[in-house]
This record gives structure tokens, C-alpha cells and sequence, in this order.
């Protein structure tokens, strides 16, 4: 199966706080506080790492094995994902885009 | 409370002016460089309506206009009280028509750091301001603009005792205009300004002067003692950041110059609509439209300080909370399609966050 490309909506913005990442939806006017893993994950989603690194990662700061933390990726993408937070791109990649 | 844009141009060359991009912007449009006398008397309307029984005019440099004695023949015929917002190099003509205004009824804010040419602090215009300082008397109050860690306070005591001007000297913090790329103070630098501010404070009190904080400040830039020791003072200390509305020349609200870009909304002067929203819905609606922003401040702590979930503080000023919020890049990330499950046609499950 093909990767899809994911991305932020333009309408989104966002800032890294001391402990927790805030979100602005600029299209609904709303903000959301993200913190924890789920802060971290944010904030190195945008650091054009692999999905592989991020797995590993995830794993590390969770303390659990790669399997878990790519079950936990997949869905905080999703609800990401389903709240508007992020969004795919219709162009498919084969390993142009982090590999 | 609302600000009349009734100027697009100004004759100063302030490196940390507000108003530049404004300014810049407005060059560029068919509207005029002042508003006209049937616009005003307009906004008068609005002002009326609102039930605001002060007139707030600012530019560019509102007196610059053409017909500003006409402006304030209006303003005056409405019973209004005048604040004019000023760098105080004026002509001999539109200092007659300020004097003619009894004092209370007037308020010619004076921003004493305005230069014609940054790099050569100009003698000849705070000779002239001084001048114009003296004739206005109680009627001026004294305004800096810190746009520097560096900025010399002192001049301002004498400045203020010997021209017999109001017994108050008004602060501002030089803020980031979102649309712009003027001087402005760095948050970084707030503590070590505060310490600045609070020795002057100190010191203007000896001289019987008190010290007024415009908007933006922030309760973290001052220490305990620090705090302390401006109350011993009687300086006005608010760490607010809320919309001024900026009625601009194109009947654009604006939150202010600094965030006027992003948070603004068109006003129909014209409209005889009774729904017609005041300048206090005006002010609630840019409220709400900067509201998501306000969850952060201006530096990373102030979205878990104490005195910004009381309401005690805001945070800072708009655009430099705003300035810290970064765009997502797009497209960033190749996912496996099956950890998405886009391909499976399972649903997805939103999730309060």
C-alpha cells in the first residue's frame, strides 16, 4: 500500500508552550491544548522526521515496545485527522517524502 | 473607548511606529490621506450612539490635517472630550486651537520620542516641542514609546515639572506590528526594562509625578519588590490587552495598529440600521476573534501562570502572542495509508482534545 502525505490545514496554527502545545483552528475560532506524549508527538510531527523515527520515539518517551507506540501514532493521527488538525494530500508519495 | 484615525500620514520617522504599516497600506488604496469633515461627523454619530463621550484622535499625526480645527470645532459642538494623540511638533495654527480648549476638556498626549530621523535625535524638534509643551499646560500629558533596553527616562521629569504639563508621565512598551517589521521591544528584554521603569517610577514620585502603563505589560516584567515599590508610588499598573478599536479611514475596526491586520471588522458608518453594533459589540466581537490566541501570552509560561487564569493579566500584547504561533507545514509527513485506515473505509472517531 502507497503512504499518504499528511500536513496542516493553513488555517492551523500553533505554538509550543512550557508544558503543553496550544492549537489554533483560525477557520472555527478555537483552540486546543494538546500535552504530554501527545504535545511531544506535535511538536515532532512538523520535523519532517520518518513515520519509522517517530514509531521509535513514541516508544522511547512511553516506555513501550513499537508496537504499542505505532498503535498510538496511528491514532492520534486519526483523531487529528478527524478534527481538522491535520489533513492528507491527494498526491501519493513513493519515497520521495521521508523515505 | 475608540480611537479616530483621521490621519494617514505622519511627518515623524519613528522607527517603532505602530502606524507605519498601516500607513504603508493605505498608500496604496484610493481612499484619501484624512478623513473627510461628513465621515467624521459620522463617527461622531457612532460615538454618540455608543454612548462615548470621548473623541480619541490619532493617525498618522492627527494634526496634520487640513482642516483639524474643523475636527475639533465638531468634537467640541458634541460636547466631547478631546485626547489628542500627538508627537507635539505642531504648527503655530493648530497649537492656537488647542489652547482655545479649556483644559479639562482636553488631553494632548504627547509622545516625546518621535523623530523626524532616527539615527539623528533631533534638538530643534524637542526645542519645539518643549515649546508647544508650555503653552499647552495641564492640557499635556507626557507619553515615551521604550522601543529599546536602552532608553533614556530621565529627561522626562524636568521636561514634565518645568512645562507645568499633567503631573503624570505615560509609559508604552514598543510592540511588534504583525504586519510590519518595526523597532520593538523584545519580551526577553521586559525584566530588564522593568527594573528601569521602577527606579524612574522612584524617581518621579520625588518630583511628584506618577507613572501611567499603557497596554501590553506584564505583571512577570517587575519583581515582588519591584511591584511593591511601584504601589508605594501610586503608578497605574494594568497588564491589559484589549481591543482599542481603531476606527481607520476605510471604516475598518481594527483591534489596534499592532494586531489591526488579522482582527478587524468593516463598520457601516452610513447605515441607519438600529442593529447597528456599537463600539462596546465592536470591542466584544474582536474580543472573541482573538480569543483563541489568548489561551498563550507571550512567553511560554503564561499559558500556566496563576495571574493570566485569574484574569489579572492578559498575557502580553495580541500581536506578540500572536507572533509566537507558527503555520503547520504542509505537506510534511508520508503515513502508511493503513495507519490512517483512509483506505479501509473504517470511520474516524473525533476526539475532544
Amino acid at each position: 500500500m502507497n503512504d499518504v502525505v499528511i500536513g496542516c490545514p493553513a488555517h492551523i496554527r500553533w505554538v509550543r508552550d512550557k508544558t503543553q502545545v496550544i492549537i489554533v483552528d483560525e477557520q472555527r475560532g478555537e483552540s486546543c491544548r494538546l500535552t504530554g506524549a501527545e504535545a511531544a508527538l506535535w511538536s515532532w510531527l512538523w520535523q519532517r522526521h520518518t513515520y519509522p523515527q517517530l514509531v521509535q520515539w513514541l516508544a522511547a518517551l512511553l516506555n513501550t515496545g513499537t508496537e504499542q507506540a505505532g498503535a498510538y501514532l496511528a491514532d492520534r493521527l486519526r483523531n487529528w485527522h478527524a478534527a481538522g488538525l491535520i489533513v492528507t494530500h491527494p498526491e501519493r508519495v513513493d519515497g520521495e517524502l521521508n523515505g | 473607548m475608540a480611537n479616530i484615525i483621521v490621519s494617514d500620514v505622519c511627518n515623524m520617522a519613528c522607527a517603532y511606529c505602530f502606524a507605519g504599516p498601516y500607513m504603508e497600506s493605505a498608500r496604496h488604496t484610493e481612499q484619501g490621506q484624512f478623513v473627510d469633515l461628513d465621515t467624521f461627523a459620522r463617527q461622531l454619530d457612532f460615538l454618540d450612539r455608543s454612548g462615548i463621550n470621548e473623541i480619541r484622535l490619532i493617525g498618522g499625526e492627527p494634526t496634520l490635517h487640513p482642516h483639524f480645527s474643523d475636527l475639533i470645532a465638531l468634537a467640541r459642538a458634541r460636547q466631547k472630550h478631546i485626547v489628542v494623540f500627538t508627537h507635539g511638533v505642531i504648527t503655530e495654527r493648530t497649537l492656537a486651537c488647542l489652547e482655545a480648549i479649556p483644559p479639562q476638556d482636553c488631553t494632548v498626549l504627547v509622545n516625546t520620542n518621535a523623530v523626524r530621523d532616527p539615527s539623528t535625535p533631533g534638538t530643534r524638534e524637542h526645542l519645539r516641542r518643549r515649546a508647544v509643551l508650555e503653552r499647552l499646560g495641564q492640557r499635556a500629558l507626557l507619553g515615551y514609546t521604550i522601543a529599546t533596553p536602552d532608553a533614556q527616562l530621565d529627561f522626562l521629569v524636568p521636561l514634565a515639572v518645568e512645562t507645568g504639563c499633567q503631573p503624570k508621565i505615560r509609559l508604552g512598551l514598543a510592540q511588534r506590528v504583525i504586519a510590519g517589521q518595526n523597532t520593538y521591544l523584545h519580551p526577553k528584554q521586559y525584566p530588564f526594562v522593568g527594573q528601569k521603569i521602577v527606579t524612574f517610577a522612584e524617581m518621579a514620585a520625588r518630583s511628584g509625578l506618577q507613572i501611567e502603563l499603557d497596554c501590553g505589560f506584564v505583571r512577570c516584567m517587575f519583581s515582588e519588590a519591584g511591584l511593591e515599590a511601584l504601589h508605594a508610588v501610586g503608578t497605574v499598573l494594568e497588564w491589559r490587552c484589549s481591543p482599542v478599536l481603531d476606527l481607520a479611514l476605510d471604516q475598518t475596526a481594527m483591534y489596534c495598529f499592532a494586531a489591526g491586520g488579522l482582527f478587524s471588522h468593516h463598520l457601516d458608518l452610513a447605515s441607519s440600521d438600529p442593529g447597528a453594533p456599537s463600539a462596546a459589540q465592536l470591542r466584544h466581537a474582536l474580543a472573541e476573534q482573538a480569543a483563541p490566541y489568548r489561551a498563550a501570552g507571550i512567553y511560554k509560561e503564561c499559558s500556566i501562570c496563576r495571574f493570566k487564569h485569574t484574569g489579572d493579566c492578559s498575557g502580553g500584547c495580541l500581536a506578540a502572542t500572536f507572533a509566537r504561533f507558527q503555520p503547520g507545514p504542509s505537506p510534511v509527513l508520508a503515513v502508511p495509508a493503513d495507519a490512517l485506515e483512509l483506505e479501509k473505509g473504517l470511520p474516524l472517531t473525533p476526539r475532544f482534545l
